[in-house]
């Protein structure tokens, strides 16, 4: 017995010893040394200031000198203020800014400067926990999730202020001025002089690319094969997977081989024609999913003829090693751009890191040594490690925090976390399949849409005192001037919320539903299909609960996975999906832009099946028409008046139409330690955001 | 004892045949088009809409429309001698993606049966000895909490308590064993605890009962009468017996805890082949699912099939029959 006794001790002992060495080698490593500020870049900066557009300069915040360390900011007990995003259907040239040699004093002295930050601390790298796997590091296709690790690694032509977001100037990035021909058909662009790609010392290129391409002069032939490509992406590329298709859609109207170089391609001057003249060519440039990233001429020659075998056998899949929709971790050191940023690490399935690109063009930035990518796909995994502080920054998008993880942060972590509630690039709906009766009944769906209260929805997207969306909500983003005004929307029956307006609109619903011949109980059956994560779940019990309460429906939750989702919503163009009601993220905005949803909800061409009005043409073939003439009337109109006009006849008519449900806008909660500074997201927060890595900084 | 093991190995095949079938049918069974989630990330991004002609060229390239027989004659002629094919996502072979990840998943498993072992045996050597006393009554209690809790939900405590109590969380990323090797056991310990803490219930429980029989045997009363140490009576005589019901339980919570991993490498972010077979599953990537699955099936048949033979060492009446 003794020896049984001596043994337990022993083993206790043991793994007391191991689990206290684990615990021991847990201590997170001491940030690294900052670095010295760099000396100068080498690349000339900004053209002069005699080139500088017409439109005035914003006016800059006054500096705030030797500020100190920011406080604490914490979440903002109510839902953000809507934006007030003004209309950008005529391009108007780049506002240049003064003292651009200057780059951090006049960051600092923006608009978008919060003087809580305090003032840039060089060095350090951020730690970010990232809800995905980079499968693909195509720079035109800036996704949400991955992006941050590879879009720094390139510079737009012209972008957003991602200190501003949708709501500010659009500034110059490689193009100083631009400027749109009275028809709204060309756009002649002038670039920057003086800079060059990057040199990447850790770069994985054949030795032969890289005397091509690193430490190139960018000039008009790289711009002009970036455009071209990213558009007019040659077949056999999307055919062994570039998933490229934001700026097909965003620019589609470019034409073939529209992008060339008056000046020759050594030259500094970009004319880009178009087929048509639309309105939201300017923002789509400065915008995401349309902005073709820079890359040099060399690059993108090599990388279509790695990934373009002379003899491509459709039966020959055979990794194409030298592409750059496959990431693997010696592809992803293939990128060279002329950003902030190069590529320095992947280990696959674990996370790639980038390090700061020392001869930067904009003197000064970026302050960061370097962000590093930590693949942790669970949630709670990465919740956990950004309140250990493990990481900084945590995931996004849809990834951001869960409602309860917020709840937590509020409760017990609230001095160390910074939230930063904004609204989604997405707006959740239930999309009606009127491929099926009842529900190809216009009557029916308008039912539907009367009948369920938004504000039980509102309720239970409360936490604490933070109401996670925004109503009342119908296709464009709240608080745009594309959204119809509040006012008018709340006066909206399905929408308005006085006393007894819910009761008369429910009542309305039930008495177009007996006229409709559903008069049985229940009145009829359907399925509210969804994929497994909560927020979507939620979404569907929500829709049954109201349903079976207030019109006497009966739902049950169709849950599927996403292949599964998939194969039933995505049937081959013009078969019927196979669902009733989809629920998910169905309204959704890039650049504040009536076209970013129209396009893929209205336009046959370019339609999505997540979002398209399902069987529109076969229940009204007419109103179907009148829609897509509509939007093709608002993606034409250059006056922003008359635009908004017509965005707002397509609004009320969709709501009658019922092609889909809108529920109330939802707010994403993300989340990032109170030392992270220089960053700021906004609402709608497209992947325009990740421009800003260059000005964010670590106050340690 | 040769025809014994000849007749394992047979049996052994035979099962690895049927699972290998019953992937391959159910793969194609299941809803959801391969073709669909390609589509979706290519040319058309996950919300384009996509023509028959497209999902055609592309189950065309992969040899989706062979007839079935020829698609599996080719995928199990391919992973007998090593080609798993191509993943249809990535395109990368999946022999070269499983070797990068098969170490941490074997790590994982071999660490957290060593946990469950250590634990489960001497706890349920103690409950046996300590029969209905204070001890074997908390011992009872924690082993049937082992059983009772997904691993799932107690490394979510872990994590939670951890975050909450001591703002601590176990460490991300990876480090290989030869790297770094206290980093490496820092980060496999958590997820093997959690693991092994299951593996270690049901042996504790196996093993408790099973003592609890042998130690009313009479030979252990006659080796007590000889004046043999208690010691020498429970470890040599009573545990070497007892053992053999055990072992076959070790072998199954092996299997399992290779099915656990799969949650556990994701919560604790370990780059074993956890995540890619469940990616796979998501995508319906065929190659990917039906490699690893007959790669988890192969395992269980040689787990069991040693612990088979491993009963002829203990007990030489399995080799005498």
């Amino acid at each position: 017995m003794k020896a049984i006794k001596i043994f337990g001790v022993v083993l206790a002992i043991s793994l007391l010893a191991v689990v206290a060495l684990a615990c021991a080698a847990d201590e997170p490593s001491a940030p690294a040394a900052p670095q010295a500020p760099q000396a100068a870049a080498p690349a000339a900066p900004a053209q002069a200031a005699s080139q500088a557009a017409p439109a005035a300069p914003q006016q800059p915040a006054a500096p705030q000198a030797a500020a100190q360390a920011a406080p604490a900011i914490t979440a903002v007990p109510v839902a953000p203020a809507p934006v007030l995003t003004p209309p950008t259907p005529v391009p108007t040239p780049a506002p240049q800014m003064a003292m651009e040699s200057d780059w951090v004093a006049q960051y600092l002295a923006s608009d978008g400067y919060k003087p809580e930050w305090g003032q840039p601390v060089r060095g350090n790298i951020v730690r970010y926990g990232a809800n995905l796997r980079l499968n693909g590091h195509d720079p035109n296709y800036g996704h949400t999730y991955e992006g941050p690790q590879f879009l720094p690694t390139y510079n737009s032509l012209i972008k957003f202020d991602p200190w501003q977001g949708l709501t500010g100037p659009i500034l110059p990035d490689l193009a100083t001025t631009w400027d749109v021909s009275g028809d709204g058909t060309v756009v002649t662009f002038t670039l920057r002089e003086g800079i060059k790609f990057q040199d990447n010392p850790y770069s994985t290129l054949p030795e032969s690319v890289k005397a091509n391409v690193m430490g190139d002069d960018f000039t008009c032939e790289d711009a002009a094969m970036s455009l071209n490509f990213g558009v007019h992406t040659p077949q056999e590329i999307q055919d062994v997977g570039v998933p490229s298709r934001g700026p097909r859609i965003g620019l589609g109207h470019l034409k073939e081989g529209g992008a060339t170089c008056p000046d020759g391609p050594l030259g500094y001057t970009l004319r880009v024609e178009f087929d048509s003249a639309r309105a939201g060519t300017i923002g789509k440039f400065a915008g995401n999913t349309g902005m073709p990233h820079n890359m040099d001429k060399d690059l993108i020659e090599w990388w279509v003829a790695g990934c373009v075998n002379p003899d491509y056998d459709e039966s020959d899949r055979e990794p194409k090693a030298d592409c750059f929709d496959q990431t693997t971790d010696v592809t992803y050191l293939y990128g060279v751009g002329t950003g902030a940023f190069i590529p320095f690490e992947r280990v696959q399935d674990v996370g790639t890191k980038i390090r700061a690109n020392p001869d930067y063009w904009r003197e000064g930035l970026p302050f960061l040594e370097g962000i590093d990518h930590i693949e942790i796909p669970d949630a709670t995994t990465r919740f956990t490690a950004l309140v250990t502080g493990q990481t900084d920054y945590y995931g996004e998008g849809s990834a951001s925090l869960l409602p309860g993880q917020v709840e937590q942060v509020l409760d017990s972590f609230a001095d160390e976390i910074h939230l930063e509630p904004v609204l989604h690039l997405w707006g959740k709906g239930l999309q009606i399949n009127m491929h099926r009766p009842p529900l190809d009944d216009e009557r029916v769906r308008y039912a539907m849409h009367l009948g369920i209260d938004r504000d039980e929805w509102a309720e239970f997207n409360r936490i604490k005192d933070l109401v996670g969306v925004i109503r009342p909500t119908n296709w464009m983003p709240p608080g745009t001037v594309w959204a119809l005004p509040d006012e008018e929307l709340w006066a909206m029956p399905g929408f308005r919320n006085g006393p007894g307006e819910k009761a008369e609109d429910i009542a309305e619903a039930n008495r177009l539903l007996d006229e409709a011949g559903l008069t049985s109980s229940p009145r009829f059956k359907i399925g509210c299909m969804t994929t497994p994560p909560q927020i979507f779940v939620d979404g569907c019990l929500y829709f049954k609960d109201q349903l079976k309460k207030n019109l006497d429906i009966e739902v049950f939750i169709d849950q599927v996975e996403t292949a599964v989702q998939r194969e039933r919503g995505n049937t081959p163009h013009g078969a019927p999906p196979d669902y009733d009601v989809h629920y998910g993220s169905k309204a959704r905005t890039d650049v504040a832009d009536p076209s970013d949803f129209y396009n893929i909800f209205l336009v046959p061409e370019h339609e999505s099946w997540y979002h398209r009005g399902t069987g529109r043409f076969q229940v009204d073939a007419e109103r179907a028409q009148r829609l897509l003439d509509l939007s093709d009337a608002q993606a034409t109109e250059l006056d922003p008046e008359k635009r908004r006009e017509i965005v707002h006849e397509i609004e009320r008519e969709v709501i009658t139409a019922a092609y889909m449900i809108p529920m109330p806008w939802s707010i994403i909660w993300p989340a990032w330690h109170k030392d992270v500074r220089g960053w700021r997201m906004f609402n709608h927060p497209s992947q325009i955001k990740w421009a800003g890595w260059e000005r964010m900084w670590l106050a340690r | 004892m040769h025809r014994y093991l000849v007749r394992r190995v047979l049996f052994g095949l035979l099962t690895a045949a049927l699972v290998s079938l019953l992937v391959f049918a159910l793969m194609r069974i299941a809803p959801g088009d391969v073709a669909q989630s390609i589509a979706a990330q290519q040319g058309s991004g996950e919300e384009g809409t996509v023509s028959e002609e497209d999902l055609e060229k592309i189950r065309e390239a992969l040899g989706l429309n062979e007839p079935l027989y020829i698609q599996y004659w080719v995928w199990m002629s391919g992973f007998i001698v090593g080609d798993w094919g191509n993943s249809l996502f990535t395109r990368r072979p999946v022999f070269d993606e499983f070797k990068k990840k098969v170490m941490v998943t074997i790590e994982l498993v071999v660490v957290s049966q060593i946990i469950a072992i250590a634990l489960g045996l001497p706890a349920g050597v103690l409950m046996a000895l300590k029969q209905d006393s204070t001890v074997d009554y908390v011992v009872r209690v924690l082993s049937l909490a082992g059983l009772s809790v997904p691993s799932f939900w107690s490394a979510t405590l872990l994590l939670v308590a951890g975050a909450y109590f001591f703002r601590w969380s176990p460490p991300l990323g990876y480090s290989s064993i030869t790297d770094d090797f206290t980093r490496n056991i820092s980060q496999f310990i958590w997820p093997a605890l959690m693991i092994g803490y299951i593996g270690a219930a049901t042996k504790a429980r196996m093993m408790r009962s099973t003592m609890l029989e042998v130690l009313r045997q009479d030979y252990i009363r006659t080796a007590h009468a000889k004046g043999l140490r208690a010691y020498m009576v429970t470890a040599r005589h009573a545990l070497k017996n007892a053992l053999i019901p055990v072992i076959t339980v070790i072998g199954i919570t092996t299997a399992l805890s290779m099915g656990g991993s799969v949650v556990m490498e994701r919560v604790f972010t370990l780059p074993g082949i956890g995540e890619y077979i469940v990616d796979g599953m998501l995508e319906r990537d065929y190659p990917v699912v039906q490699s690893m699955v007959m790669f988890f099936a192969v395992c269980v048949i040689v787990v069991n099939m040693l612990v088979d033979l491993s009963y002829g060492w203990l007990d030489p009446r399995v080799r005498f029959q």
